[in-house]
């Protein structure tokens, strides 16, 4: 799994995200929702990066949007 | 996920100032149910397609329209995806007839919705009563059981109101409607409407910021809305809020076919390209290259490429 750290000027800190397609929130870890939730501390922590958008219209080509609004 | 992606005519209910079928719209080209029936079946013999993607100009007031949806959810039996204004949803009837052509498909919609203040909706649409109508129909939609989205396409005109958009999708619509921020293609009309239309991420990211932390407030009350950016290069936006970048796919549109004036361009074509990505040289050593989903080549055109910041 690829890591990688970040500077958030918003949090004022840095800290790791990790770049795994197939993680899924709940399966260990720190996720973003902790992070948003302020449940976790990022410090040294690994946040996954998650993509879990199950529309399909999306699926294949994400710039449909300029075509039909 | 391999969709096939129709314009199935340029003809539209509405005047979208930055929409690249408008210049092309005097033409009415379209496409008549036996030519798409004939594009669906040549489609099908080179392609493994999971998914049809049905867009115009205005889809839904084309008059193949409800044959061909017929034809794909019950004679293909493909699911099928929907880029409309939802305007003819307004109306129960056709509403009653379009769900009885679906039948059993499964079916999703997006609808563009370009402000929560009625009359900056119908500048951008250039249709007076184009919001209210917009708004029944994708109401009526909701009410019956049609998985949609909202998009709200993000230009000069309507950057800084997206965080009181958020409020309004929020009172408006249930969790489970899926809203989505997409950076818009600066070609055709957009180019043309200099002062109104292209927006540097520059300037719109601290709105999309805001709009972002007010989704988030949301989230800790319980809302779990599927809330997700387009078309925004990672390197764009702070990474506390890389979550909501949706993840770039690397896929190109399996299938595409769209009416033109030029009888070449309006061929079917596979695999075609979807001038978005991170084609940018400054991209190649950045670490989060493999999911970046990054941009519109014409917005690099337009701004340049200063904008990047690659990860290292």
């Amino acid at each position: 799994m690829k890591k990688v750290e970040v500077f958030s000027k918003k949090l004022n800190k840095s800290f790791t995200v990790s770049l795994a397609d197939s993680c899924k929130e709940g399966k260990g870890g720190t996720t973003y929702t902790d992070l948003y939730t302020g449940k976790a501390d990022v410090k040294d922590q690994s946040l996954k990066l998650i993509n879990d958008w199950d529309s399909w219209v999306n699926q294949g080509w994400s710039n449909w949007g300029a075509i039909c609004v | 996920m391999k969709t096939a992606y129709y314009a199935i005519g340029l003809r539209c209910n509405l005047r979208c100032i930055f929409c690249p079928c408008s210049e092309e719209q005097p033409d009415y080209k379209y496409f008549t149910l036996e030519e798409l029936k004939d594009t669906i079946e040549e489609t099908l013999k080179v392609k493994d397609i999971d998914n049809f993607l049905l867009s115009g100009g205005e889809p839904t007031i084309q008059k193949s329209f409800i044959p061909i949806v017929e034809y794909i959810c019950q004679e293909k039996k493909r699911p099928l995806s929907l880029l409309t204004n939802a305007i003819v949803f307004s109306k129960n009837k056709f509403l009653e007839r379009f769900l009885s052509a679906v039948g059993n498909s499964k079916f999703e919609m997006v609808t563009a919705v370009h402000n929560h203040i009625p009359e900056k909706h119908d500048y951008l649409t250039q249709t007076k009563g184009s919001f209210e109508k917009t708004l029944t129909g994708l109401k009526n939609c909701v009410s019956s059981g049609i998985n949609t989205s909202v998009k709200y396409n993000i230009v000069n005109y309507n950057y800084k109101d997206l965080p009181e958009f958020i409020d309004f999708v929020y009172e408006t619509f249930p969790d489970e409607v899926g809203l989505i921020l997409c950076n818009i293609d600066i070609s055709g009309f957009a180019r043309k409407n200099k002062d109104v239309i292209p927006v540097s991420f520059e300037k719109s990211n601290p709105y999309i910021e805001k709009a972002l932390d007010k989704v988030i407030k949301y989230m800790n009350n319980g809302w779990k809305r599927n809330v997700r950016i387009f078309t925004t290069p990672l390197c764009t936006l702070d990474p506390y809020y890389w979550y909501f970048i949706n993840k770039s796919t690397k896929d190109d549109v399996a299938a595409y076919r769209s009416p033109d004036v030029i009888e070449e361009n309006s061929k079917l074509m596979f695999d075609f390209p979807s001038g978005t990505g991170t084609p940018f040289d400054e991209c190649k050593d950045c670490k989060v290259i493999d999911i970046c989903p990054g941009s519109w080549e014409s917005y690099a055109e337009y701004y340049g490429t200063g904008f990047l910041r690659p990860v290292n």
